[in-house]
């Protein structure tokens, strides 16, 4: 059994603990390429014009390894207990997936994250429990399950501290810094987010992603942006990480795919809580011209410059 | 100064449908204090909201911050904003207003619901206690219990009206016996008994209305996002419009289905077919009704909801797969606090025509 895994949505966050699993099982998997113009242009066409872009993207992935595997990999990500609720859309995408392209009969394997109780899924509850319920579809023994999620979750959780402690260093080093606010699936989306972090890159400013932040303690850090009422666990990390980093950037760029849910609400949040620091909103739609975009870039960066000037002489 | 412990609190709480007639009642016989309406929404409250807003942010939001705005105009120091159970942006947008209000520079008490907790009955209390330290919880209990009467009782009688509405003899009848049954509610007895007689009385007024009904009614089906479908200035009065057609609307989607008789695990099961995963927020609602009308053979469905609703646009592709597995065509809208009624009323008129088209078409065939 071949498995296909979209490179996109929460790929994103979970890719090293999917790959490495599947590795770990010896089960052979295929991930879609870097998104290009004709992977969005596949999946714009075929979701609702009104659908956010990371959604269109998503889908883009799907249709193109509906043909180049026996299965696709669309786990059900929906509620993580008192860390929070991911967007309805992450919960959505395998009953779109299998009605959206229901004449190529896609098989889909999921496992499900549902903290709330509420619901009779059969396979709910902690990741570990949610893996294991893959076993029979896999056609692995429980045993061989839990210990290739073990040896997956340990191998993601240490690279993701390392890319912390990276994120750590770069905001205590010099130079100007840049807190890149997005969600982890437009920021490294290589037609979405990465031409915006090469323009950054082009002006020599050090970019800090705000995801890479302790997330337990972002958990707590994001109180003093939002009340408690906050309730998608990305948005709560990300607010966490604009209060770990803030006071060490000289300015914040917010990176949005149109018409994004929680960030259609967050964004203003931010806006209105952070009044000592620059902010720049980006708000994207899978246009092809990068000019608007440099153009809003280079004039963000000329804003830095002097904004620091007029920080000294007060 | 007044005296803190008599000056009552003037709370208010945005348009939705005709529930703030119950809103109404529970404030002033259950919480004991006093209620400001919203005025009406008009194109002024949609700008205030719109102006205070996130861009794209989805309409109930606009429509509710601008009620809000209107209501302090009027003399609201308190407002309360929903957000308990649901798992979309609704949840946020307490926060969010709050936060816009006090930017605007207005002092008021905002009530939240979203800091509920249906496992904790202490943070019902607590925010009881913010609409009024002093209120008496079997009051409140007693009063509750009369408003989840008044609240089944309106939307089966709105039910009525939705169905034969369309079809009344003398133009406003139904109307002018549908606001005599709001008064009534108003000025009803705290007790579950009144409800009951006033209900019963507006049934065999509404049962007297003379109507012309055909044999065989063009049947549609209304679903869609919650606030959209449930507000009559949101959707448009759309309702009122498809009556004039002479159609015959049915609307699962009220709040005494979805709070109180709603299972979702029963709806679940119905719609395996499509959704083995629940979507989540009202999706599984509205498929199941939309499954369950094209079952019982409605001739059309409208899907209404606002600009960017994530859950009713993920709802879409199933509903697609619904009408053309049952031949029943579907009607979507998505609104955004736009003016003009007329580009929705010529493509509310393309699809009754084609309808009745697709209808005539199929009793040739029979015959």
């Amino acid at each position: 059994m071949k498995i296909g895994i979209p490179r996109a949505g929460m790929y994103y966050r979970y890719g090293v603990l999917w790959e490495e699993f599947f590795k770990a099982l010896g089960i052979e998997y295929v991930l879609s390429p870097e998104t290009n113009k004709s992977i969005l242009e596949h999946g714009s066409a075929i979701m609702a014009d009104e659908s956010c872009l990371a959604s269109k993207v998503y889908m883009g992935h799907v249709s193109y390894l509906l043909d180049k595997c026996d299965c696709l990999f669309i786990p059900w990500l929906s509620n993580f207990g008192e860390y929070g609720i991911n967007c309805t859309r992450f919960r959505a995408f395998p009953a779109m997936t299998a009605n959206l392209f229901r004449d190529r009969s896609p098989q889909i394997l999921t496992y499900a994250i549902d903290f709330s109780g509420t619901q009779d899924m059969k396979h709910a509850g902690d990741e570990e429990t949610a893996f294991l319920s893959m076993a029979e579809a896999l056609n692995k023994s429980k045993k061989q399950v839990r210990e290739a999620y073990r040896t997956a979750k340990e191998l993601s959780e240490r690279a993701f501290a390392d890319k912390v402690k990276e994120a750590e260093r770069l905001a205590d080093g010099n130079g100007k810094k840049i807190l890149l606010v997005g969600h982890d699936y437009c920021i490294h989306d290589d037609y979405i987010g990465k031409p915006i972090l090469r323009a950054l890159n082009g002006y020599g400013v050090t970019v800090i992603d705000a995801n890479l932040t302790d997330r337990k303690k972002a958990q707590n850090d994001f109180l003093k942006l939002s009340d408690g009422t906050l309730p998608w666990i990305v948005s709560r990390e990300l607010l966490g990480g604009i209060v770990r980093y803030k006071d060490r950037v000289d300015g914040i760029v917010l990176l949005t795919g149109f018409p994004c849910g929680p960030d259609s609400i967050v964004n203003d949040v931010i806006k209105r809580e952070i009044d000592d620091l620059p902010v720049l909103y980006l708000l994207l739609d899978g246009q092809d011209g990068m000019a608007g975009v440099e153009t809003r870039i280079e004039s963000f960066i000329d804003v830095l410059s002097f904004w620091n000037a007029e920080v000294a002489r007060q | 100064m007044k005296n803190k412990d008599t000056a009552k609190k003037k709370i208010s709480f945005s348009q939705f449908g005709h529930y703030n007639v119950l809103f109404e009642y529970f404030i002033r016989h259950g919480v004991e204090q006093d209620y400001v309406a919203p005025p009406a929404i008009t194109k002024r409250t949609m700008e205030l909201g719109n102006r205070n807003s996130p861009d794209f942010v989805c309409s109930p939001f606009k429509f509710t911050l601008g009620c809000f705005l209107e209501a302090i105009e009027a003399g609201a120091d308190t407002i309360v904003q929903v957000g308990g159970v649901v798992a979309c942006r609704l949840k946020y947008y307490g926060s969010l207003q709050k936060k816009i209000l006090s930017d605007l520079g207005y002092d008021i008490n905002f009530v939240n619901l979203a800091n509920a907790d249906r496992n904790n009955p202490k943070t019902f209390i607590s925010l009881l206690k913010q609409l009024n330290p002093c209120c008496s919880l079997p009051k409140v209990l007693h009063t509750g219990i009369t408003v989840l009467a008044m609240l089944e009782a309106l939307d089966r009688t709105q039910a009525t009206l939705n169905k034969n509405v369309g079809f009344e003899l003398n133009d406003g009848d139904y109307d002018r016996a549908f606001g005599r049954f709001l008064n009534s509610l108003r000025n009803s007895k705290n007790n579950v008994f009144s409800v009951m007689r006033i209900y019963n009385r507006t049934k065999k007024e509404m049962a007297a209305i003379p109507v012309d009904m055909p044999e065989d009614p063009i049947r549609i089906a209304i679903i869609g996002e919650y606030y959209t479908v449930m507000d009559d200035y949101s959707s448009h009065n759309i309702e009122k419009k498809m009556a004039k057609y002479g159609m015959c609307v049915e609307r699962w989607m009220n709040v005494s289905n979805t709070l109180v008789h709603y299972s979702a695990p029963k709806r679940r099961k119905v719609i395996r077919d499509y959704v083995k995963y629940d979507m989540g927020v009202t999706t599984t609602s509205n498929i199941g009704f939309a499954l369950d009308c094209a079952k019982r053979g409605f001739d059309g469905i409208i899907h209404l909801k606002s600009f960017g609703c994530t859950p009713e646009i993920d709802a879409m592709p199933v509903l697609r797969n619904i009408s053309s597995d049952y031949n029943v065509p579907i009607l979507f809208f998505s609104f955004d606090c736009q003016n003009a009624d007329t580009g929705i009323e010529t493509r509310l008129e393309a699809f009754y025509d084609m309808i009745k088209m697709k209808k005539e078409n199929e009793k040739r065939k029979k015959k």
